[in-house]
């Protein structure tokens, strides 16, 4: 026999359990796209490097395609703030 | 002690038969395959469904792309903990109301609005529903004209379909409440 009130309540304190990090965090995880917690990578960075197709090096430089090869940058270069 | 299993549970417990469509792999399956595609209505489980005509409309529509060849399987499941949202008003209700304030929930406090796929995987395993409930059964309304006897009205090239049918499937995350399971073509 299925307890819906019991259900309810699992749900209320899975959802009081999370922070808006972690569950930012655990969708990144569900959509392949995780990073490092040690790379306090800002979420701006992280969108952009989903939209712009670049790849995060470390806390303060992400690699870019230009032409053929990849060049590393620094990401206050690119979108003027610092990691 | 499998036919006593089967026994039992018919007796003291709801059963329904179901149906799993899979693609003709060139060999009979033992078990049923998991499914984990993004856009499986009730997320990663082994999904059966309730009518053979409708399996056997997947098994044309899609497992038979590769080899034009597909396999339909039957099997008892028991119910007693499955979530039943097509037939069970009360908890239809406590499914809509449930997974509404879930996505609002994971919408509001992070920066994601969630897929079916996640809202299910957070109810199974953040929330412990996986621990509680052994599947869930749900339903959607086709529209496919192959699919209905009774004719679209038109009106100025458009077309209105009566969908009466439901097409309804358990989406089972708990293997053991499966017996019996036989491939039927």
């Amino acid at each position: 026999m299925i307890d819906l009130k019991e259900l309810s309540e699992m749900l209320d304190a899975a959802l009081a359990a999370e922070t808006t990090e972690s569950l930012n965090k655990w969708f990144r995880e569900q959509r392949g796209h995780y990073i490092p917690e040690q790379l306090s990578c800002p979420e701006e960075l992280y969108f952009r490097s989903i939209q712009f197709g670049f790849e995060i090096e470390n806390s303060n430089q992400v690699k870019i395609e230009i032409g053929q090869e990849f060049n590393t940058i620094k990401q206050e270069s690119l979108f003027g703030f610092a990691a | 002690m499998r036919t006593i299993f089967v026994i039992i549970s018919t007796v003291i417990s709801m059963t329904r038969i179901g149906f799993h469509t899979q693609e003709d792999r060139g060999y009979i399956l033992s078990v049923p395959c998991k499914c984990v595609r993004d856009d499986a209505w009730l997320g990663e489980g082994y999904y059966f469904w309730i009518e053979e005509n409708d399996a056997i409309l997947w098994g044309e529509n899609s497992k038979a792309k590769r080899n034009g060849k597909y396999q339909i399987y039957k099997a008892i499941i028991v119910c007693d903990n499955i979530l039943d949202t097509v037939f069970n008003e009360e908890q239809y209700l406590f499914w809509i109301k449930t997974i509404e304030r879930a996505a609002k929930s994971l919408i509001k406090n992070s920066s994601y609005k969630p897929t079916l796929k996640e809202v299910n995987k957070f109810l199974k395993e953040k929330a412990g529903w996986g621990k509680k409930i052994t599947g869930i059964m749900f339903q959607d309304l086709p529209t496919n004209e192959n699919y209905l006897l009774i004719r679209p009205t038109e009106d100025k090239g458009k077309r209105d379909f009566f969908a009466y049918k439901k097409r309804i499937q358990i989406g089972i995350f708990d293997l053991g409440i499966i017996s019996e399971f036989t491939i039927t073509n």
